[in-house]
């Protein structure tokens, strides 16, 4: 597979993440498959964003004192090939927003499995009649 | 028209313990509700897709009223509730944001 | 002058937040701190100049002499901007903390230090929020405040909050994935973040279908943050859970943050009138369906959480009319409303603090033991419903002006059935609890609050009763700057 491909296919298995997520979400009964089902969101829009930045043939966005004192004219290169640094610092946040409305979700789970022994969403929820 | 508060009390008997005189107002809000939004959609669209659409709305009111039952059925405190309207919504957005209306 | 105190209303309750986090457990420490911290929050944004704030910034050149790497125009810089409006949204919402962190410390015998670090913590995400002019930083501090908000409600919620939180936590994970994938959107189209660059690049772009994805992912992240219509149940489930002090709190929140995002919205993709008819009609189902089910509520805090959502419907009507006259008067509204709201969740504070219930079976008779609170909750019923002469007649009459201007006077004749409405439903909750004699039964046992008001209450109470009466006789300070941020959002900032 070639650079682009390689792009291609990640969105589209990006797209699958964000629909299964979706899916989990709307459909499964277990309030754990939910949980998994945001989380496998955030991962699609996660690698959404490190495609982006992603570059065919590209180099690593690091520009160190020594390469530049080697050639000097090297930075209108570097800026040509080096791959979008920017998209990796948001996907960096976002994790770590996703770790810890993971661990809420989770403290969540544990409570209200301890009052109603299940996780299914029809038990938990029984008292709000539909 | 005697029983008409025996209907309306077996009617909104679902609702839980709310009383007859909230039911009523919610109500006749929502009916008026439902025809000034088809206006406000339709004003200046097409006559005869108005009228159509008026017919459907009274044949709507005699045999589906009271409303208010169904409205607050729809808007529990269930997840399933939340997440059906959510995924309709989603899409309904998306579909006039590229266009489709 | 002194912009260095911009961020510091984000920075400091931040350190507060890690700060009481530690100290939990201390019980002095944290009561000292906590009013200290309040103290400082309530004044920073006061004595505040106008202006803006740089993180990370550099000067805008081309070249940087000494390292010849040559820069672009592009201001790489997180920047925060504070004016009329936002002084005024973040004073409001330091006001309502300060009365929700009073009333923890002076009511329970032992503090959390967790619980008022929880209170800061979506301080500093709401102020953020408002103020920041960079689309990334926005999302992560919505996110910081779901997440606060949810262990704000999960505090106090007992079994209720749980689910409550859960569900908000879910589709919260869901909106701001939309928001996210919005803002990658645009960021792999235009290839920066700032929002004053970006209504630059999209100028002229607002026919490219990745433009209008991104435009309807992030409209439904708004909903999501603004709890209008899919998402009202979950918005109005958060505030019955949470003690009436939070609620009000968090409808503050709601409203400040709902603003906020239109407004970013609205200076984006304000020339695309699909997306602005969209945040109209959705307002006007949540108007409606809102004020419908608050009359069918059978207990006050929920029936004020209906009305809550509903009455953020009625600020996204003006908004999402489009027009400098339904922009500035939603803007209005916004502040107005959550100033009334508060005021209606407090006296229900009262109450439920008393009681222990604000079920309407079990309450009645109320006026003889607290005739004062009987007369600030029917103030607080007539301003919410839009009597003169308080602040929200001066913008829902606005509105409905608004809506008229604009070409719908349909929308006119809604907003007034749902005032109404939303009139009826909070005088039958007034009259269920303090006029109606109390039936309960002697297994239930009767409920009684007197013991006077407690001070924190009472003066809260009287300073909002003044706020509304203050702007509703003065409106003109308030509506003339709401008008001029509408003028800049539509002709350019």
């Amino acid at each position: 597979m070639n650079g682009s491909e390689v792009q291609f296919w990640s969105f589209v298995t990006a797209a699958l993440l964000m629909i299964i997520g979706i899916y989990a979400i709307i459909f499964m009964d277990n309030i754990i498959k939910k949980i998994i089902g945001v989380m496998l969101i955030g991962d699609g829009v996660n690698l959404v964003l490190i495609t982006e930045g992603f570059k065919p043939g590209g180099i690593v966005p690091i520009i160190s004192e020594k390469l530049y004192n080697q050639s000097p004219g090297i930075f209108q290169e570097f800026a040509d090939q080096a791959s979008y640094s920017l998209p990796f610092a948001l996907v960096l946040t976002n994790i770590v927003i996703g770790a810890s409305t993971l661990a809420v979700l989770l403290g969540i789970t544990i409570k209200l499995y301890q009052h109603y022994n299940s996780l299914s969403v029809h038990e938990i929820f029984k008292e709000e009649k539909i | 028209m005697d029983n008409l508060y025996d209907y309306l009390h077996e009617k909104f008997k679902a609702l839980g313990g709310t009383q007859i005189g909230s039911g009523l107002s919610a109500e006749f809000i929502l009916l008026a509700f439902f025809p000034l939004v088809l206006i406000a959609l339709l004003r200046g669209v097409n006559d005869t897709i108005a009228i159509v659409l008026a017919l459907l709305f009274i044949v709507a009111v005699v045999f589906s009223a009271p409303f208010v039952v169904k409205v607050s059925k729809e808007n529990t405190d269930h997840y399933n509730i939340a997440a059906f309207y959510v995924a309709i919504v989603m899409g309904i957005v998306m579909f006039i944001m590229l266009g489709g209306i | 002058m002194n912009s260095e105190l911009i961020p510091l209303m984000v920075i400091f309750p931040l350190i507060s937040a890690i700060l009481l986090n530690l100290m939990h457990g201390k019980d002095k420490v944290v009561r000292a701190y906590g009013i200290l911290a309040m103290l400082v929050v309530l004044v920073v944004p006061i004595f505040a100049s106008y202006g803006n704030h740089l993180f990370g910034a550099h000067p805008v050149v081309d070249t940087l002499p000494q390292l010849k790497i040559s820069l672009s125009e592009v201001n790489l810089a997180i920047e925060y901007n504070f004016a009329f409006l936002q002084k005024a949204l973040v004073f409001l919402l330091a006001a309502i903390a300060t009365f929700a962190v009073l009333s923890h410390i002076s009511n329970e015998k032992k503090v959390s230090g967790v619980y008022l670090s929880m209170i800061m913590l979506s301080i500093a995400a709401v102020s953020a929020v408002v103020m920041a002019n960079d689309i990334f930083n926005m999302f992560v501090f919505l996110e910081i405040m779901t997440i606060a908000q949810a262990a704000i409600v999960i505090a106090v919620g007992g079994v209720s909050g749980y689910k409550a939180a859960f569900k908000y936590l879910v589709f919260g994970g869901v909106a701001g994935a939309s928001i996210l994938l919005g803002i990658a959107l645009l960021l792999g189209t235009f290839g920066v973040l700032n929002i004053s660059d970006l209504h630059n690049s999209l100028s002229g772009n607002m026919t490219n279908p990745i433009v209008l994805t991104a435009v309807g992912l992030i409209v439904i992240g708004w909903l999501f943050e603004s709890g209008l219509f899919p998402f009202h149940t979950i918005k109005s489930n958060m505030y019955s859970a949470a003690k009436p002090d939070i609620a009000a709190l968090l409808q503050t929140q709601t409203k400040i943050v709902l603003v906020a995002l239109a407004i970013v919205l609205l200076r984006l993709f304000g020339g695309y009138s699909n997306m602005t008819a969209v945040m109209l009609g959705l307002s006007v189902g949540t108007l409606i369906i809102g004020s419908v089910m608050a009359l069918l509520q059978t207990d006050f805090r929920r029936l004020l959480a209906f009305t809550a959502v509903s009455q953020a419907g009625l600020v996204g009507i003006g908004i999402g009319l489009g027009t400098r006259l339904g922009i500035a008067a939603g803007i209005f509204h916004a502040i107005n409303d959550a100033i009334a709201m508060s005021l209606l969740f407090i006296t229900v504070y009262f109450i439920y603090e008393r009681a222990k219930t604000t079920e309407f079976k079990r309450l009645g008779g109320l006026l003889v033991q607290a005739p004062k609170l009987a007369f600030i909750q029917i103030i607080g019923i007539l301003i919410v419903s839009g009597v003169p002469p308080f602040n929200a007649y001066q913008s829902e009459f606005r509105i409905i002006d608004a809506t008229i201007q604009a070409g719908h006077p349909e929308l006119g004749v809604l907003v007034i059935l749902g005032t109404i409405l939303t009139f009826v439903a909070l005088m039958k909750g007034f009259y269920l609890t303090f006029l109606k004699e109390n039936t309960t039964k002697i297994a239930l046992g009767k409920v009684h609050i007197y013991n006077g008001l407690p001070t924190v209450t009472y003066v809260t109470l009287i300073i909002l009763v003044i706020a509304c009466v203050g702007i509703g006789l003065f409106p003109m300070p308030f509506y003339d700057r709401a008008y001029s941020v509408a003028l800049k959002i539509l002709v350019g900032w």
